[in-house]
């Protein structure tokens, strides 16, 4: 599965990609919303894992823009917010799912197993 | 004391004389201003000055005298009768010189009063909100790169190397977040004595601190031979010089241009950091300098130039960015001539 990480964090965003890539998927990072836009005409991806604070740009409102778009990938939100503060708010928006920080490995991989279900059930 | 402004609004024929003998006496020094309608903060004075407002009690008409993110602007005081359903009304028996003059010295101490409040209960929210984030992000890729380990095969020497860097850099992140928080606080909860300090010599210093940076970056820095004195905590004045220093190193471009500079503005002096990097983008200006209080409530950069703020406002100055016209980008602060 290709997977675009967006984190402000260039720390996370790095050991994000290298634990996706562990669970078997290709990925690319973007650190704001411009760079994910570019990545996204031009390459084919297929899950976003999006950080609701990306520095002065908000994830949600990048959320909202992507679920107006046909066809855009499901979108798979991170925060430190607390969870009942965010995990609305972000299914509202139309988000897959919701991690909360500080998070493991395990929360993503139980999350793209999710995922990945949900796009066998699809097809 | 900041320079202080009466502005009177309305007043009852019968208060205006002692309105003013009392400010005048107690007050000599301020500015009295009559107007015919309550200041709006759109059009207020500076941050460094201090508004008094006194007006008559009218119904359903309080002034709106905080900022939009409800922090109080200027105390006002309200003259009329004790029915006409203003809090805090003083009567018309109490409109004498020396009464009034006794409201005014309690309407300044209560706003003072406020305004800490304020910013303690702002710098709790960002405590509580902004810290936390920002700690648990390193803390969850700390998290992360663990688990990886744990699952990464030995000979994947790559991976292995770019987790524990990641997992370093990470607990140098944190540790950098107490660090810079817990300096804010201490700075806006301790009192601390203003001395007369050599700006040159502090410059010295932090440069000697920044030199393995500034030759990392292939950077040069420009300051001129002779600095002013100033009134401030010459701890805090480093972090000052520090942070915007760093600043430029990271934003100025490749092998960066830096210039010091220092000169008389009024009743302050200015000190610019200038460099010739790509500036900052429109839509950030407005966030930069953003008060340590603040930043639960929005989306903003990171912490380093609030806690400037924080530290020049404390010392009684200001801070600003412009924008340079051919390129780059222009920090400036002010701190007063005279010893607070």
């Amino acid at each position: 599965m290709n997977v675009l990480v967006v984190d402000d964090s260039p720390n996370l965003a790095r050991v994000t990609a290298v634990a996706l890539r562990t669970l078997g998927c290709v990925t690319f990072t973007a650190h704001n919303t411009a760079e994910a836009t570019r990545l996204l005409g031009a390459q084919t991806i297929e899950a976003i894992f999006l950080d609701v604070h990306l520095g002065a740009e908000s994830g949600l409102d990048y959320l909202s823009s992507l679920r107006m778009q046909p066809a855009a990938p499901p979108v798979i939100l991170f925060t430190a917010e607390a969870k009942d503060d965010v995990a609305e708010e972000a299914s509202r928006r139309g988000a897959f799912g919701c991690l909360i920080k500080p998070y493991d490995l395990d929360d993503r991989r139980c999350l793209l197993d999710q995922l990945t279900r949900a796009r066998s059930r699809a097809s | 004391m900041p320079s202080l402004h009466f502005i009177l609004v309305q007043l009852p024929d019968d208060a205006r004389e002692a309105v003013l003998t009392a400010a005048r006496a107690e007050f000599p020094t301020a500015e009295i201003i009559v107007g015919d309608a309550s200041p709006s903060p759109a059009n207020f004075f500076s941050q460094a000055e201090c508004v008094l407002v006194v007006r008559a009690a009218t119904e359903g008409t309080e002034p709106l005298n905080t900022d939009p993110e409800g922090a109080p602007l200027f105390p006002v005081v309200t003259l009329g009768a004790a029915t006409s359903g203003c809090v805090d009304t003083v009567p018309p028996e109490a409109w004498t010189p020396r009464s009034l003059a006794r409201v005014f010295r309690a309407a300044l101490e209560q706003h003072a009063l406020r305004v800490e409040n304020h910013r303690l209960r702002g710098d709790l929210k960002t405590v509580a909100r902004r810290f936390r984030h920002d700690v648990l992000t390193p803390i969850s890729c700390i998290n992360t790169g663990t688990c990886v380990l744990k699952i990464v095969p030995a000979d994947e020497t790559a991976t292995i190397a770019e987790i524990l860097q990641n997992i370093d850099a990470s607990s140098a992140e944190i540790s950098q977040l107490i660090e810079r928080v817990s300096f804010v606080l201490r700075a806006s909860a301790e009192p601390v004595k203003m001395h007369k300090v050599e700006m040159g010599e502090v410059l010295e210093s932090v440069l000697a601190e920044l030199e393995k940076e500034i030759q990392q970056a292939s950077a040069t820095v420009e300051s001129p031979r002779l600095w002013p004195s100033v009134s401030g905590v010459p701890a805090w004045l480093q972090v000052i010089w520090r942070n915007l220093l760093q600043n430029a190193l990271r934003h100025g471009g490749p092998a960066a241009r830096i210039q010091l500079n220092g000169s008389i503005d009024g009743e302050a002096y200015r000190f610019t950091i200038a460099d010739c990097g790509d500036g900052v983008d429109s839509t950030v200006i407005p966030l930069l300098f953003r008060p340590f209080e603040q930043l639960h409530s929005q989306h903003s950069p990171g912490l380093g130039l609030s806690l400037v703020h924080r530290l020049i406002t404390l010392q009684g100055g200001s801070c600003g960015y412009t924008p340079r016209e051919e390129s780059g980008a222009l920090f400036h602060f002010t701190l007063p001539r005279t010893s607070r």
